[in-house]
């Protein structure tokens, strides 16, 4: 149970933006992720809502070992309840899923699950993806 | 479903709500907006083409692998079906494609944008390994398919109508 009301996903370059759109790849778990207990995990912050930009400001401050912004196509926002319409309307209860996971730094930190049932079938966590990449309602940038 | 090209500029395209893909037309899960049940789907495209206008010029530029021939040979199909149907309304809908290749799965994923709609094609090393879904709509109404991507080509005139049906939705 999340007790937010968006979920933000960081897109690390304009490879992930489609006009004014975003590709669904920004919420495909990375390639080689390691499932645990046949989950993986694709991470995002999650937010209490739109006035409160200390989750927001994390990902967008947020910086690699060279100093380059992670995130610097922005934030994407979905709202929850964007995401539990997806898993109702597709029925997906027992394939995707989200959590809260507070990490040192980010008591904001999150996971989109998929497990690997989903995974194994690329027509339909293509279409997830997907439905999840239509879900956004805007993209928030960095100052720089 | 049905499909009947009635002329090389205007294909009828139609969708029972008892959506009965066959062999390797799947359709997927059981609720209603995947089903068409709740939406009308009966499509009179009539589509103008304008000499000279190319949609996907990027799309066709943003390529720098080798692609094996079917997937070079249904990368061009495609492209050029969306050219042929899309070129009257390019211009003030604005609209985007991308094209990409995934190393990790050899496939090649092609997404397009327009107004409320998503096209997603996945054309893989092998037409079996080929698919494309389609959501549309405020809420997503779901059409996909897998394999047999020359029927997708005939299909392409109807999604292009169904993304002007669905666009004044949200």
């Amino acid at each position: 149970m999340v007790n937010k009301k968006n979920c933000l996903k960081g897109l690390p370059s304009k490879d992930f933006l489609l006009g004014k759109g975003i590709k669904y790849k920004a919420f495909k778990p990375p390639n080689n992720a390691v499932p645990n207990n046949g989950w993986v995990e694709s991470s995002v912050n999650w937010e209490e809502d739109e006035t409160k930009q200390e989750s927001v400001n994390i990902l967008l401050t947020k910086r690699k070992d060279n100093g380059d912004l992670q995130f610097r196509a922005g934030v994407a926002r979905v709202p929850l309840k964007e995401i539990d319409r997806i898993i109702e309307q597709y029925e997906i209860e027992n394939q995707f899923k989200y959590n809260e996971d507070p990490i040192e730094g980010n008591k904001y930190h999150g996971n989109l699950q998929f497990h690997t049932t989903l995974l194994s079938i690329k027509e339909d966590y293509t279409q997830v993806c997907a439905a999840l990449a239509r879900a956004v309602v805007c993209r928030i940038l960095p100052s720089e | 479903m049905m499909i009947q090209k009635t002329d090389q500029s205007q294909i009828k395209f139609e969708i029972t709500p008892e959506l009965n893909f066959t062999d390797n037309y799947a359709n997927i899960g059981t609720h209603p907006s995947t089903s068409g049940s709740d939406v009308d789907l009966s499509i009179n495209g009539n589509f103008q083409r304008k000499p000279n206008q190319k949609l996907t010029k990027n799309a066709r530029n943003s390529i720098h692998v080798s692609l094996n021939p079917f997937q070079n040979l249904y990368k061009n199909k495609i492209l050029d079906t969306i050219d042929k149907y899309f070129e009257d309304i390019a211009n003030d809908k604005i609209s985007e494609i991308d094209v990409s290749y995934d190393n990790d799965d050899e496939t090649l994923n092609l997404q397009w944008n327009i107004r409320n709609s998503t096209l997603i094609v996945v054309i893989g090393p092998t037409p079996g390994s080929s698919f494309w879904v389609f959501l549309s709509g405020k809420e997503d109404r779901v059409m996909r398919a897998k394999g047999d991507l020359d029927k997708f080509l005939l299909l392409i005139p109807g999604l292009i109508d169904i993304t002007e049906r669905t666009s004044t939705e949200n």
